[in-house]
């Protein structure tokens, strides 16, 4: 027992040596990988679900909503859609826009509640034709539109 | 000037929150830190809270004024009494600033500097978190008939606001939403738990070798994990700081009195607020603490004052948990994908999908550290008596994390693979303090901030300096 107790420092110290190694080749591993793809980030491309800042898709993406923003009231609601191209992108697309306009409500064309509430709509990648809709703007990678309210509606 | 309004809000926080916890003799200057700084963000997060209830739009005045109203108070009513600061030895570095110092604030360094790029943000930033801050700053409080919205149920609208409100009550100071500059948050999150984990070590007299390689290995863990998992400007750094902010209560390093309750009640009520499961930990932490607290008191301790330590610890996260729920109550704002029936049969999904989930490549094998944590209830001798109030708590959370996996309505291997390794990041810190206080602390040493033996939790004295 005594030899144990005089042994477990000495195997603690062991054991802390080899995971500081473990810890510092791990470190180094992810902030070197995290380093070399901020540097390459203008060559990356990846699904919506990875998208991070810097990357070509979001600094599209980003001009498109800037220049919605000049067109659209804060406080209105805005219906967006996107190309239905993959798992989730769509969804995914839409949890962005909705972070790029915090001060607009944005809601997904396929929420029922978007007919009703929408009184814009924004087409990132898509043209949407609907006697309810009156183009606004032609913008960078998109459509702005009006939605006219029910009652004027054919 | 966004910039300098994430750096001033955590300073002016960390002044309020220090002028309102009493001073506890054996807290050091890191610990003095650690605590304060929480109060301060909790006591901020109530302040804004108040202020959307009773329809006070938030203003870059009251972000200011309030929490000096508030210090002014408290001073008032415990006029009599010290009621500010003890002095104590501000600071031990850079004299004893050694090798594992340098290598885990190295690690820590690396994070911070990455963090403003927005190249390991959390996608759930964008998501929820950043959202609903930018809503916020935007409303001026917190938009309740915005997180009620119908579209707005895939962003967990159920969840606490602190910080949302933090990044909202930063974008007010700077005059504008800025996200890189909102990424110092998860940084200070980051170094206040090495600080309180380096607290917790020092003041349990573990040796300084162990102390130095055990720094530098937690630095260098968390920043491969906080940057590999992409953890940047979430909460889950929050609900492992709350963790090891609890642990000097929890381990008997603050006394007994209703300091050591208030403490432990502030790292409730910080888990509380940041994240929905943050709201069980805070149940398990109290718990934990008043087991300990009345099992283990010193004995000539009366009801009177057990009554104040108890309500000491229960009080701060009652205060944030109350009008949390009274908000989701009011606003319906409960998900039902929160729960469903439990089922064994999960596991067949669950089990492999934990497995593979915690050998990720950008974890590096760093989650299966978490093991340890139910091992610490088994472990022999003092070392192991001392951290097991820690050790319940802690194994407490990990069962309910996987009570949720069995009890839920969302698809298993989904619902592991986008969650698992953030709810193990939650525990891994303190449970690698813990560890190391229960392999190689003394057993019954309580150091003081200046680095003298103070007590041990039955009251004896420890020559150890």
């Amino acid at each position: 027992m005594e030899r144990a107790l005089k042994a477990g420092p000495v195997l603690l110290r062991i054991v802390l040596v080899i995971a500081v190694a473990w810890a510092a080749f791990a470190a180094c591993s992810e902030i070197g990988g995290a380093l070399a793809g901020y540097d390459g980030r203008a060559g990356r491309r990846l699904g919506v679900m990875g998208w991070r800042e810097g990357i070509p898709q979001v600094v599209r993406f980003r001009r498109f909503m800037e220049a919605a923003r000049a067109h659209v009231p804060a406080g209105s609601t805005v219906v967006f859609t996107s190309p239905s191209d993959g798992a989730d992108q769509q969804f995914f697309r839409t949890r962005w826009a909705a972070y790029l306009l915090p001060e607009m409500d944005v809601v997904p064309l396929s929420d029922p509640a978007a007919t009703r509430v929408g009184q814009f709509l924004l087409g990132y990648g898509q043209q949407v034709d609907h006697p309810r809709l009156e183009l606004v703007q032609r913008l960078p990678g998109g459509w702005l539109y009006r939605v006219r309210p029910v009652t004027d509606a054919p | 000037m966004t910039w300098l309004a994430a750096v001033l809000l955590p300073v002016l926080l960390l002044l309020a929150g220090r002028s309102l916890l009493p001073s506890v003799e054996e807290e050091g200057a890191a610990g003095r830190a650690v605590s304060g700084l929480l109060a301060g963000m909790v006591f901020l997060g109530l302040l804004l809270t108040a202020f959307t209830w009773c329809g006070i739009p938030w203003h870059p005045a009251g972000l200011l004024l309030g929490p000096w109203l508030a210090v002014l108070l408290v001073r008032r009513l415990a006029a009599g009494r010290p009621a500010g600061a003890a002095p104590v030895e501000l600071s031990r570095w850079p004299s004893d600033f050694g090798w594992g110092d340098v290598a885990g604030l190295a690690g820590l360094l690396g994070f911070a500097l990455l963090a403003p790029t927005l190249w390991i943000t959390t996608p759930d930033f964008v998501y929820h978190w950043g959202l609903k801050g930018a809503r916020f700053f935007h409303s001026r409080g917190i938009d309740f008939e915005f997180l009620a919205r119908s579209w707005s149920s895939v962003i967990h609208p159920d969840y606490p606001h602190l910080l949302p409100s933090l990044y909202a009550a930063t974008a007010l100071l700077a005059g504008r939403f800025h996200a890189p500059s909102l990424m110092l948050w998860s940084a200070l999150f980051l170094a206040l738990t090495l600080a309180g984990a380096r607290e917790v070590w020092r003041s349990t007299g573990v040796d300084r070798f162990t102390q130095q390689a055990a720094f530098a290995f937690l630095g260098l863990a968390l920043a491969a994990y906080a940057t590999g998992y992409v953890l940047a400007g979430g909460a889950d750094l929050m609900i492992a700081l709350a963790l090891v902010a609890a642990l000097p209560p929890l381990l008997g390093l603050v006394g007994n009195g209703p300091g050591a309750g208030l403490r432990l009640g502030v790292a409730a009520a910080f888990a509380a607020g940041a994240k929905i499961e943050g709201v069980p930990l805070a149940a398990f932490l109290v718990g934990a603490f008043l087991v300990r607290s009345w099992i283990r008191g010193d004995g000539s301790s009366g009801w009177r004052k057990r009554w104040q330590v108890a309500a000491a610890a229960v009080l701060p996260p009652l205060l944030v948990i109350l009008p949390w729920l009274a908000g989701v109550r009011r606003h319906g704002l409960f998900q039902s994908t929160n729960s469903g029936p439990f089922d064994w049969e999960r596991a067949r999904e669950l089990l492999p999908a934990m497995a593979e989930t915690a050998s990720a490549p950008e974890l590096h094998g760093l989650a299966w550290l978490v093991l340890l944590l139910p091992l610490l209830l088994l472990w022999p001798g003092p070392g192991g008596r001392r951290v097991r109030p820690f050790a319940l708590a802690g194994t407490a959370q990990l069962l309910f994390y996987l009570w949720v996996y069995f009890a839920s309505a969302l698809p298993p291997r989904y619902y592991v693979l986008s969650s698992f390794a953030r709810l193990l990041f939650h525990l891994l810190p303190a449970t690698v303090v813990a560890v190391i206080v229960a392999a190689a602390g003394e057993p019954r040493a309580i150091r003081s901030a200046a680095g003298t033996s103070v007590e041990t939790p039955r009251g004896g004295v420890s020559g150890t300096a």
